[in-house]
């Protein structure tokens, strides 16, 4: 978000002119005391400027365990540089670029972040030869909104007009020229379709939003409220960002908080400070949300063998929970009409003072004191210590799924696949049976992910997949338990997967046929439905393969006669 | 398209000065008439009138839009009338008699489609443009009349008009110029560079010290954003202090515009919104992010107003391309001008 003028292209160009290649990219920084609001702690850098030609020559992120930067000592010694600390430098986020710089991202395949990157160019500097320069932008306001905190920042300097001419009177458009947005005092921005009602009023940096009605006796301050909202009476409003399409209802209280679209807040509802309602979330009422409760309409916690209440595996398996959770909604948390879960915080953060905003999302506010500090110092110890032995757990399973789907796309040989599998097995300390239970989920996950088009042809793609490992899978399913192990990770899979489930019949006879799995192995599995459930139960399961078993039981008879 | 990019310049604010932004739209304005189809003149005046009620919500605190549209109108009105064969004269007077004896009422239909009207107003229109073009020029002329030889002259800001009517004045007379700097934008810089290399012996002074130097001056001379119908100004921030200096000190404060900038509205016209008198700027022209944007100053309100209201009893004297004028006579202009029709658009 920037009102800059683009004339700090011009001594870009012109250091590209004069050295070909060496200078790659300019960041564009602002300079802003530690003490600034819009410093957090998740955006803290230390930067090593040569002020006689604008080089970045060391330029450090600080995370939230160390506060110590150390500067190598090599930048100190090129005798015409005059060389400058400086730590009261944030990053704007407005990179101007060479046409070399995608490319480097895509040559360094372990470069995640931008700031990956800039280190990377700063290590390699001398023998790459290529240059950061930095433009420390003044005059001008720019900043970027990356976390609950700044976008509050934000949204507030937007309000108080230091983007101009970038403020909602002049910008935001509105589908009839008849329509606006009016400034008055005290940078309020009320749009002319708004009503507000007798005895409100509207404070302090506020923007109400079009067709929005506010009832009698309100206060609102210091908020933005967008369009076709409804607050009832009695409501006070403070800091707090409400999207479009949302009901308050009369004598709420809303602090410093964050309502998505749609949400409902039924009466005498007080919502602290620090929560967030995600979209068409239902609350209330008389309730009293406590400081950061954040509520969703999806549940965290998922039913799967590791039963983790993962934010992230809940992103990445939502394709696959074709049903809405059955799990009833809390009464006692939301109301008697409440609608949507509260999720958990992730980790033991203590809250310190409650001058502070501590919840993490809106990231920690920088305070001198030395409370804060060990707090956070706490927060970060725990943080170490718990997410290891997952952290671990799923980088391998997302290796082996990487090496499963590059092996199909290049066609490369099962012995080489394997060799790979077992090297990351034992990078990661993994025992076989997480190898077996691993492989065969990344082999069902890459067959649904092929067929997210086609459901139908699920099972033609999963053949495809299951007759190009063949060998793999007799490799690691040599023995009974890991064939049980390989069995039942494929029904914990088909629990949640309708595709699957409707196939696992053919799955079943494929992996026979190829002598992966064994009878025995079938059968036991069979009569030992475990105690796990998901869209489906094992029951349906049993239901799914029982006539297969059938055919199986025959079978065995028949060769055990043959015998 | 070119609308849509006029108006988005509009909005952003990236014109550079009123007689820029009044050619711009009565050059689109004069292309609105020669290219849509209309047959008779009320049509064209609702094509018009439609057209320029966009571009005035785009930027309301720009009156010029305004007026300039206002205008267009009026010269539509008169070269219907003309066309139809009255005279101007009578064409205008609201007599006693008119009013009692219910006429035709062709004249004020304007709906008689008439050929060459397309041609006379297009003609009009352009003559109104080079009467513009040539404003700077006629207030310059004048300049002789008003400065004398060793006259301290005060002025504020930069403007176009006074820069040339000084300069017209030094090709004759030797005088001394004070500039006021004018924060926050600090143009009073530049006007002194432009003076200084005429050989004109200037003075930059700060907006603290103009009192303390008004009392050597002999005359105030500013130029002004707009003239409002009460002869009040809408002048750049810091024009309020110089004319209340000026007063006190009893030195006459003499405004130059063109008659362009003369507006319909009243300051009690805009109805309580501050953004359609006065455009607030960034707060980075009066503080620093670095320091404005830290915790403890979150509940401050910086303002940055671009405009001053300067009330009409403090002006002397009002130069036009028509000449002077007092500014309790500047309303009488107005019916000149415009239309009380189309007072409301």
């Amino acid at each position: 978000m920037s009102n800059l003028h683009f004339k700090l292209y011009a001594p870009y160009r012109n250091r590209r002119e004069k050295d070909k290649n060496a200078p790659l990219m300019t960041l564009v920084l602002r300079s802003s005391s530690p003490a600034h609001r819009s410093r957090t702690p998740e955006d803290n850098i230390a930067v090593a400027l040569d002020l006689s030609s604008n080089r970045v020559l060391h330029y450090h992120r600080f995370n939230k365990a160390s506060s110590k930067v150390n500067f190598p000592l090599n930048i100190l010694q090129d005798p015409k540089s005059r060389v400058e600390l400086r730590y009261d430098l944030t990053d704007t986020g407005i990179w101007v670029c060479s046409p070399q710089v995608p490319q480097l991202f895509t040559d360094n395949f372990d470069y995640q972040t931008q700031y990956d990157l800039i280190k990377g160019v700063l290590i390699n500097e001398e023998f790459l030869g290529n240059q950061i320069h930095a433009h420390v932008a003044n005059s001008r306001y720019c900043s970027r909104v990356y976390n609950f905190h700044s976008y509050d920042v934000v949204s507030h300097d937007i309000l108080s007009r230091w983007t101009h001419p970038f403020v909602p009177e002049i910008t935001i458009d509105e589908p009839s020229f008849l329509e606006n947005y009016s400034l008055l005092r005290h940078n309020l921005y009320l749009h002319n379709t708004c009503t507000l009602g007798k005895n409100s009023q509207v404070l302090d940096c506020s923007l109400i939003g079009r067709g929005t009605k506010i009832g009698n006796r309100c206060k609102i301050t210091n908020s933005v409220i967008g369009n076709g909202c409804t607050i009832e009476d009695d409501c006070v409003i403070d800091g707090s960002y409400i999207w479009d399409g949302v009901k308050i209802g009369c004598q709420s209280t809303i602090t410093k908080s964050f309502i998505c679209d749609s949400v409902q807040v039924y009466s005498g509802v007080m919502v602290n400070q620090g929560c967030v309602l995600c979209d068409s979330v239902h609350v209330g009422p008389k309730i009293d949300l406590e400081s950061g409760t954040v509520v969703h309409l999806s549940s965290t916690t998922d039913d799967f063998d590791d039963g983790e209440p993962e934010l992230s595996t809940d992103f990445y398996l939502g394709p696959y929970l074709h049903v809405l959770q059955i799990k009833p909604y809390d009464i006692a948390q939301l109301g008697d009409q409440g609608k949507g879960y509260v999720w958990e915080k992730d980790n033991g953060s203590e809250t310190g003072s409650d001058a502070s905003l501590v919840l993490q999302m809106w990231g920690i506010m920088f305070i001198y004191g030395s409370e804060s500090e060990t707090s956070s110092m706490d927060s970060a110890d725990e943080d170490e210590q718990d997410p290891i032995m997952d952290d671990d757990l799923t980088t391998f399973q997302r290796e082996v799924k990487e090496s499963l789907c590059g092996g199909i796309e290049e066609n490369i040989q099962s012995d080489n696949l394997v060799l790979e599998i077992n090297s990351s097995k034992y990078a990661y300390n993994m025992s076989v049976k997480d190898v077996v239970q691993t492989v065969t989920k990344s082999l069902l996950e890459i067959a649904t992910e092929k067929t997210a088009n086609d459901p139908t042809q699920y099972f033609t793609n999963l053949k495809m997949i299951l007759t190009h490992y063949v060998p793999l899978l007799l490799n690691y399913n040599k023995n009974g338990s890991s064939q049980l192990d390989c069995i039942y990770s494929l029904e914990g899979f088909a629990l949640n997967s309708e595709a699957t489930m409707n196939c696992l019949v053919k799955v079943l006879m494929f992996l026979y046929e190829n002598d992966v799995l064994s009878e025995e192995v079938i059968l036991h599995w069979n009569s030992n439905p475990r105690d796990n459930s998901g869209t489906f139960s094992p029951a349906n399961v049993r239901e799914k393969v029982k006539k297969f078993i059938e055919w199986l039981e025959e079978a065995e008879e028949e060769d055990s006669e043959e015998d | 398209k070119k609308m849509e990019q006029f108006l988005l310049d509009l909005k952003q604010e990236q014109f550079n000065g009123s007689y820029d932004l009044a050619y711009k739209t009565i050059n689109h304005l004069r292309k609105l008439i020669s290219q849509t189809r209309w047959t008779h003149a009320q049509e064209l005046m609702n094509t018009i009138k439609k057209e320029g009620k966009k571009m005035i919500t785009a930027q309301p605190s720009e009156y010029v839009v305004g007026n300039m549209v206002r205008r267009v109108l009026k010269i539509i009105r008169e070269e219907y009338v003309r066309l139809l064969g009255e005279s101007e004269e009578s064409a205008n007077k609201e007599s006693l008699h008119k009013m009692l004896t219910a006429e035709g009422n062709e004249r004020d239909d304007h709906t008689k489609p008439l050929k060459e009207l397309k041609t006379t107003v297009i003609e009009a229109v352009n003559e109104y443009i080079d009467e513009m073009e040539a404003s700077i020029h006629n207030i310059s002329a004048q300049a002789i009349e008003h400065i004398h030889s060793n006259e301290v002259i005060l002025t504020l800001g930069k403007s176009r008009t006074v820069e040339a009517f000084l300069k017209q004045a030094a090709k004759k007379r030797k005088f001394h110029v004070i500039v006021v700097e004018g924060s926050p934008l600090y143009h009073g810089h530049e006007l002194a560079k432009s003076l200084a290399s005429k050989g004109i012996e200037t003075t930059v002074i700060t907006d603290t010290a103009i009192f303390a130097i008004m009392s050597r001056v002999n005359k105030v001379i500013i130029g002004t954003h707009s003239v409002l119908a009460n002869g009040g100004l809408k002048a750049v921030n810091g024009a309020h202090m110089v004319a209340l200096a000026a007063s006190h000190h009893a030195v006459p404060l003499i405004v130059l515009g063109a008659m362009f900038k003369l507006c319909l509205l009243h300051y009690s016209d805009i109805g309580g919104s501050e953004a359609t008198f006065n455009r607030l700027a960034s707060p980075q022209e009066v503080l620093d992010y670095y320091d404005g944007g830290t915790e403890e100053l979150v509940n401050v309100q910086i303002y940055s107003p671009t405009f001053d209201y300067v009330p009409p009893e403090l002006v002397t004297l009002f130069i036009s391309n028509i000449g002077g004028n007092a500014p309790s006579y500047m309303y009488r202009l107005l019916s000149e001008l415009y239309h009380p029709d189309d007072h409301v658009l």
